[in-house]
């Protein structure tokens, strides 16, 4: 199924359309999710699935069953990774990102409480998430 | 959780993280929205880098609200008092976009599974199928491959060429145009090049065939010892009449094979054009068929055992060899048992791992 989400995002002719690719690729994976389900109706539902970290995730996953308690609890584990991570970042980089998306402060009100320009609180976030991704990915 | 099954390099990340925070932004050219389409589709490691980045981005919301944000001293410039409003809109929006916010870190989430595991599947580029299933296969370039059951193939894609190793079983190819990147299929010692064509490869215990439906192509042996290019390599568009040739003259060369006709390859290294090549019958698993005009029954047992998961086993040689013409339902193994039974002289004996056929002893 996995290939199947890249392979009709290479067929869509004009990609560049999609305002927002991650819920469009989820969208491609719910798709497909239901149209083997109705393929295989007499058969259960198996997703084999694995996280960024190769944990598996879900063995026996229908689509409904996947905001579980299981999955609130691995992502419970990930953002208590990310704390962690978050405290090797320099100071204005770390709570740009945390007023940011904790806080949901604009890029104009992190940049007057920082004293710095807006373009700058872009580029704090770009290297905060970049550096949280690559630290997860170690 | 440690175990990472596909490294993204620092630069791709960084990338991903740049794209992922552009998009955020209320007004993009279409530029911008053509070159982040170029991007996301270059590479499913780019695909794949960036929804690990959007499941990061939506854990992002769900940090503590324990986390201190001090900053040393000097840093911190000014402290505006809205922020401790509740009317500030950041607070309100937050509890309402709580569930939503649950829903897009999950749906973030199964992205990021689905694009790694997807990812880690493309490093491999091996698709297989198991017992009584069929899927196409369509690849980059646009090509599509039907495969049918209990097959294997193996796909390379690169610039100058495109190449597939069939490892097992039967695929049939429709090749997308092309004509800078020649479409290389190897089934063990045979090489099937072609430009823009379809055409059906059948790897079997004995041999190869290849079956052209359109176009043509050319067939070429490689040497079993060295694994290289036995004969000289001549143009597939040389004419060929209508029948299959040898371009070359060299034993073990290179055949062409047009539209309509069919190529059988041993083990050996035999080359033998059939006479009478049935295209309908060689494609016709692509309808869930098995059509067999006078081939022994051999190859009918092979052709079945990739539908079933109880193999059948014929004990006798005399029986293995003897012909057969009929059309079955491939994933009717019982019309095949009835019509074995009927036979004068055959004994079928069904266990419950495989199904044997003998001879049955004369009275």
């Amino acid at each position: 199924m996995a290939q199947e989400v890249y392979l009709r995002m290479l067929r869509l002719e004009r990609p560049e359309l999609i305002r927002s690719p991650e819920a469009y690729l989820f969208t491609i994976a719910a798709n497909i999710v239901r149209e083997q389900a109705l393929k295989n109706a007499s058969r259960p539902l198996h997703l084999a699935l694995h996280d960024a970290s190769g944990e598996n995730i879900s063995n026996e996953h229908s689509l409904g069953s996947i905001l579980g308690p299981e999955e609130a609890a691995l992502q419970a584990a990930r953002v208590h990774e990310l704390e962690q991570i978050l405290e090797g970042l320099p100071p204005k980089v770390r709570v740009a990102l945390i007023w940011h998306r904790r806080d949901g402060q604009t890029y104009k009100q992190i940049a007057a409480r920082l004293g710095v320009s807006v373009n700058m609180i872009k580029k704090y976030l770009v290297r905060g998430v970049s550096y949280c991704r690559r630290r997860l990915s170690e | 959780m440690s175990s990472k099954p596909l490294p993204i390099g620092p630069v791709i990340i960084e990338q991903a993280t740049e794209w992922f925070m552009t998009l955020r932004e209320p007004s993009l050219s279409s530029a911008t929205r053509r070159d982040f389409a170029e991007w996301l589709c270059a590479s499913p490691q780019h695909m794949c880098a960036y929804l690990q980045v959007a499941g990061t981005w939506a854990d992002l919301a769900q940090l503590s609200q324990d986390l201190h944000t001090d900053l040393p001293a000097g840093e911190l410039v000014a402290f505006p008092t809205r922020v401790s409003d509740p009317s500030y809109p950041g607070a309100a929006a937050r509890h309402s976009n709580l569930w939503r916010r649950a829903t897009w870190a999950a749906a973030g989430m199964l992205a990021v599974a689905i694009a790694c595991g997807f990812a880690w599947r493309l490093w491999l580029s091996t698709y297989s199928t198991g017992i009584d299933e069929q899927r196409t296969v369509v690849l980059e370039d646009g090509s599509h491959v039907r495969l049918n059951s209990r097959s294997k193939i193996r796909v390379r894609l690169t610039s100058p060429r495109r190449e597939i190793d069939l490892l097992e079983g039967q695929a049939m190819f429709a090749v997308a145009q092309d004509p800078k990147r020649p479409f290389i299929v190897t089934s063990r010692s045979v090489t099937v090049r072609a430009v823009g064509t379809a055409f059906d490869v059948n790897l079997k215990a004995t041999g190869t065939v290849v079956t052209v439906l359109e176009g043509r192509v050319a067939v070429e042996m490689l040497s079993p010892s060295t694994g290289t290019h036995a004969g000289g390599v001549a143009s597939p568009t040389a004419d060929s009449g209508g029948h299959v040739v040898q371009a070359g003259g060299s034993s073990g060369g290179e055949w062409l094979v047009p539209a309509g006709e069919q190529l059988a390859v041993s083990s050996s290294g035999t080359v033998e054009p059939q006479r009478s090549a049935n295209v309908a019958a060689a494609t016709s698993w692509l309808q869930g068929e098995l059509t067999f005009s006078g081939q022994p029954l051999s190859d009918v047992v092979e052709e079945f055992n990739r539908h079933s998961r109880r193999p059948i086993v014929i004990t006798d040689s005399t029986l293995a060899g003897s012909r057969i013409s009929a059309v079955f339902h491939s994933t009717n193994v019982e019309s095949l048992i009835r019509y074995l039974r009927r036979l004068e002289g055959v004994d079928v004996e069904e266990t419950g791992t495989e199904i044997r056929v003998s001879r049955r002893p004369p009275p």
